[in-house]
């Protein structure tokens, strides 16, 4: 609607100044730039869902945190992700990489996030939750809310801990 | 042909006023003046009965992960974790320092910034120390 009245008042303006035309288009686009409303801040801390919890969370059972936390590491290797923040005293290791989609013939950014901790009142049990991020043009990094590419996760984790586990 | 020179100068001048009146001057003060910084400290601050400084860092992280931030840094030493969410496109940062408190107490202050711009609106701050207070009591339930 505002759109089409500033589109309205661009052609009356096309018609009185028609040499001024490239001019005034410019003008009105950078003001209504100034324009963008900001989200409310509180906008910002919404809870995200139960289930994205749970789908991002396997219990695994093990003593050793940072054990597990390194085939994380070594997994994300596997898959091309270059290491970027990683601290084994909060449980945490982050990467990155890009992925070159053929049929877009883009570059996509993935951030992924994977944390530990040991489950609370079960002894011998860790929780990995992993998160992937994806950048969106138009839309900054956003979760990646496909449970396929979770379920991948986990059971590749699953197979490389159980790999581990028996020396294979 | 004259005129229409003339005509075309007044239109970009008024076209380079227009675009100049977006550069507000930034030169303001660099600090914020005491008052007003206590005042943020107080919204930004809260304080909880626990004395295990990683444990509590890591349900910050956790928090942080609940309300949808991708956790951007993280340092035990220093006690502070960092997120970043986007909502249509802006980006809200947020950088979260965990300090012990005397003998029995951890101070966790929560620092908030959208489009680099500090956020002084109490809500947002209410809201994730609501979170963490609630990821912080369950985790103390069941440790009993």
């Amino acid at each position: 609607m505002i759109f089409h009245i500033i589109l309205r008042v661009f052609e009356l303006k096309m018609i009185r100044f028609r040499e001024f035309t490239l001019l005034w288009g410019c003008l009105v686009l950078l003001v209504f730039a100034g324009c963008q409303t900001l989200p409310k801040p509180e906008e910002f801390l919404h809870p995200v869902s139960l289930e994205e919890r749970q789908m991002q969370t396997r219990i695994y059972p093990s003593n050793d945190e940072v054990h597990i936390l390194k085939v994380c590491t070594d997994l994300l290797l596997d898959n091309a992700f270059q290491i970027k923040e990683a601290e084994s005293r909060l449980g945490w290791v982050d990467a990155s990489k890009f992925k070159w989609i053929q049929n877009l013939n883009f570059s996509a950014f993935i951030r992924v996030s994977v944390v530990t901790r040991p489950v609370q009142g079960r002894s011998g049990a860790v929780a990995v939750r992993v998160i992937f991020h994806q950048a969106k043009p138009g839309q900054g990094i956003i979760t990646v809310k496909d449970p396929a590419i979770y379920q991948e996760f986990f059971a590749r984790l699953s197979k490389a801990l159980f790999m581990e586990a028996h020396q294979i | 042909m004259k005129k229409n020179l003339r005509k075309a100068l007044i239109y970009w001048v008024f076209g380079f006023l227009l675009l100049l009146t977006a550069c507000v001057s930034t030169q303001k003060r660099l600090l914020d003046s005491d008052t007003s910084q206590l005042q943020l400290r107080s919204i930004q601050t809260r304080t909880f009965d626990t004395t295990n400084q990683e444990k509590t860092l890591r349900t910050v992280m956790a928090t942080l992960q609940d309300l949808g931030f991708m956790l951007d840094a993280g340092e035990v030493g220093l006690g502070t974790v960092s997120g970043i969410k986007w909502v249509n496109i802006h980006p809200m940062r947020i950088t979260v320092s965990v300090r012990p408190r005397g003998e029995t107490q951890m101070l966790v202050r929560a620092n908030c910034q959208i489009e680099r711009k500090p956020v002084q609106d109490p809500l947002p701050y209410q809201r994730f120390f609501a979170a963490l207070s609630k990821a912080l009591f369950l985790e103390a339930q069941q440790v009993e």
